[in-house]
């Protein structure tokens, strides 16, 4: 094929250009075409698809009651939110998802041992969440809680991850 | 009368070679041959023939395939993949419908014994080299098929919508979370959220019954048509003054497939007549059951992570799976195809392999359940080195230190294995194992996983 185009350069088009003949610059910008076809599509194949997880159809601002209506000291399961209510000693409030960092399944709060234990492989949590086991190097995770007009509200719209418990975490009315 | 019908059927059946070794293809009806024709060569070696060779597994896979397929198309009929239904239309399915509960036993039934049966035709393949001399790519169709019928049980295992599915899934994806960087996002992509709900639900279901079935269609064909490119399966290589023995497709081997055939369908009807698939109370994301486990087929991989990190467990998954798949390139000595376990030495190190694994898995089990406590040993070490970096390395040392000690000739009185024959050592304990931990994993773990007797 060389051979034809430099005998007879006009026969294939290269001569309109030193460098790109005309077939090798269709045949280029076919691919581009091509490649950015596949791109666009891949592109909207992936944006429509994650649109799903946008739904809301996870948590939102929810309303719990009245702050007075909790004991300090006491751990509340909120089901439709997702999490446990702790309220800490002092008058504060923590609330922790109930997901268990390890795989994510429904961690229980074991009122007798006052912890939280994960029946699946047997992770517990102490009352802030800390971990306290050779599986899961972190704390539960926890919604941010805030208050208004004597009200307790918990935003679910996405756990925070953290590390280890810190004071910061806890909320305080006022 | 009703028995002239059956008289060429007992012909068949009783059909046995009289010392002729060059068959011509028998003159049955054209279209029929023309069928088996271009799936199969018209004379195979009779060496391929030996039902002991092959064990018949991959014709075993394709038939369950095709059952799978067939009532897969009547269930989607009668289920209702969204949340609030899901869990009714089984349950209409196994109480209301004629031949319901039957059709989604055998369903379920099919799609589990193909996880067996390809997996021992993995191994079959792995045993007799046959991976070697230009199979290295049907070699690769092959463990992305494997895939495929991992995911597709997967993606169908959340169908139900019962405590069992709903839990398995929730776990499995959890793991996703750990891949590093894109964990989340991977996760939250597959769910459609960050817990299961409707829209892990339609995902799954899309997955399930249209996009795996449709890559199993594709890499299947390839896989058949390329075994028959490749020459047929694997057969030892001929000694010099050796002559090749042929006999006809049909019926030899037709026979044999078709007979095979049939008993795949009996027993897997049977099977299905007596045990229903199982079904739990409608899931609860409130409650999670004690024990909660994965589907049987991934138990062995749950068991390694009580025992280690996730991101240790996934890691030598990923390398399993990588050294499985440049396997053909590790081991190019095609002297020994066809023959299971390479050689007599071959086969020392492949039970030596297997014994080492039933010494070795459950005590390491016994072990880290009840004394070995790194994170306690050395307290104040982050446990991505306790339970992460430390069991990891040992696993891989205990792999790498079966193979030197093969390829040392100190086990078989000075007769070395070979290259090819210490990687089969390694093969053998390292699926001895999965197959052990998977015994542990369904039969030994109880509440809160803990070690328990089955008895
Ligand atoms: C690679 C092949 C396939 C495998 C391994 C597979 C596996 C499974 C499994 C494990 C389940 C759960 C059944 C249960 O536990 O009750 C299931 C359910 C289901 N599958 Fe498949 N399947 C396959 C192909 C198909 C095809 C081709 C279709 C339809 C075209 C299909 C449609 C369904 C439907 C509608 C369900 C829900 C009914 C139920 O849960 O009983 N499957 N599949
Ligand atoms: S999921 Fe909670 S300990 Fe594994």
């Amino acid at each position: 094929m060389k051979k034809i185009n430099e005998q007879n350069p006009e026969k294939d088009g290269s001569s309109v250009s030193k460098n790109v003949s005309r077939r090798d610059f269709l045949s280029i910008s076919l691919k581009a075409l091509g490649g950015l076809a596949a791109i666009e599509l891949g592109a909207a194949g992936i944006l429509f698809l994650r649109s799903r997880s946008l739904s809301g159809e996870f948590g939102g601002i929810m309303t719990i009651g009245k702050i007075e209506e909790f004991t300090p000291g006491s751990v509340v399961e909120i089901e439709d939110g997702n999490f446990y209510l702790i309220s800490t000693e002092d008058g504060g409030f923590l609330a922790v998802y109930r997901r268990c960092p390890h795989l994510g399944c429904t961690v229980n709060w074991m009122e007798n041992e006052q912890k939280f234990l994960c029946p699946c492989h047997s992770a517990t949590f102490a009352k802030t969440g800390d971990f306290n086991n050779k599986l899961v190097a972190r704390a539960l995770d926890y919604f941010p809680v805030s208050f208004d007009k004597g009200m307790l509200k918990v935003d679910t719209t996405a756990p925070i991850v953290r590390e280890q418990h810190l004071p910061q975490h806890v909320s305080y009315p006022g | 009368m009703s028995l002239e019908i059956l008289k060429p059927l007992r012909e068949r059946l009783l059909h046995r070679d009289d010392g002729e070794k060059v068959e011509l293809p028998s003159r049955d009806s054209h279209v029929r041959n023309n069928l088996i024709l271009h799936l199969h060569p018209s004379r195979v070696p009779a060496q391929a023939l030996r039902f002991s060779y092959t064990w018949g597994l991959g014709g075993i896979s394709v038939v369950l395939v095709l059952l799978l397929g067939l009532t897969g198309l009547l269930l989607m009929f009668r289920y209702d993949p969204r949340v609030e239904y899901a869990y009714v239309s089984i349950q209409q399915l196994e109480t209301e419908v004629m031949f319901g509960s039957f059709i989604r036993a055998v369903h379920h039934w099919s799609a589990n014994f193909l996880v067996i049966a390809s997996f021992l035709h993995l191994v079959r393949v792995f045993l007799t080299g046959s991976f070697k001399q230009g199979r290295s790519v049907n070699w690769i169709i092959g463990l992305v098929l494997f895939v495929i019928v991992l995911v597709g049980n997967f993606t169908g295992y959340l169908l139900p919508w019962d405590q069992l599915s709903y839990w398995a899934i929730t776990v499995s994806t959890s793991l996703m979370a750990y891949i590093p960087l894109l964990g989340t996002a991977v996760r939250n992509f597959f769910l459609g959220g960050p817990q299961v709900g409707q829209a892990a639900l339609s995902n799954f279901y899309a997955l399930h019954v249209v996009f795996m079935p449709a890559l199993m269609l594709g890499f299947l064909g390839y896989h058949l048509w390329k075994v028959r490119k490749n020459g047929g399966i694997s057969q030892p290589l001929l000694k010099e003054d050796e002559k090749p023995e042929f006999k006809a497709t049909n019926p030899h081997l037709v026979n044999i497939e078709l007979a095979a055939g049939m008993v795949v369908l009996v027993v897997v009807g049977l099977y299905a007549m007596f045990n229903p698939a199982p079904l739990g109370s409608i899931a609860n994301p409130m409650v999670s059951p004690n024990p909660a486990k994965a589907a049987w087929y991934f138990l062995g991989l749950q068991e390694l992570l009580l025992h280690m990190h996730p991101l240790a467990v996934m890691t030598l998954l990923a390398l399993t799976v990588v050294a499985l798949a440049i396997t053909p390139w590790i081991d190019r000595d095609f002297r020994d195809i066809g023959i299971y376990f390479r050689s007599a030495i071959g086969r020392r190190a492949a039970v030596f392999g297997s014994l080492l694994a039933v010494y070795l898995v459950p005590l390491a089990v016994i072990l880290d359940e009840f004394w070995y406590d790194v994170p306690g040993w050395l307290p104040g070490v982050h446990t991505n080195i306790t339970v992460g970096i430390i069991p990891f390395l040992i696993t891989i040392s205990v792999f790498v230190g079966i193979y030197f000690l093969l390829k040392s000739g100190l086990l078989f009185k000075n007769e070395k294995t070979n290259h090819s024959e210490a990687m089969l050592g390694v093969f053998a304990f390292m699926m001895t194992g999965l197959i052990l931990l998977t015994i542990v994993g369904i039969y030994f773990r109880g509440q809160n996983m803990a070690l328990v007797l089955p008895f």
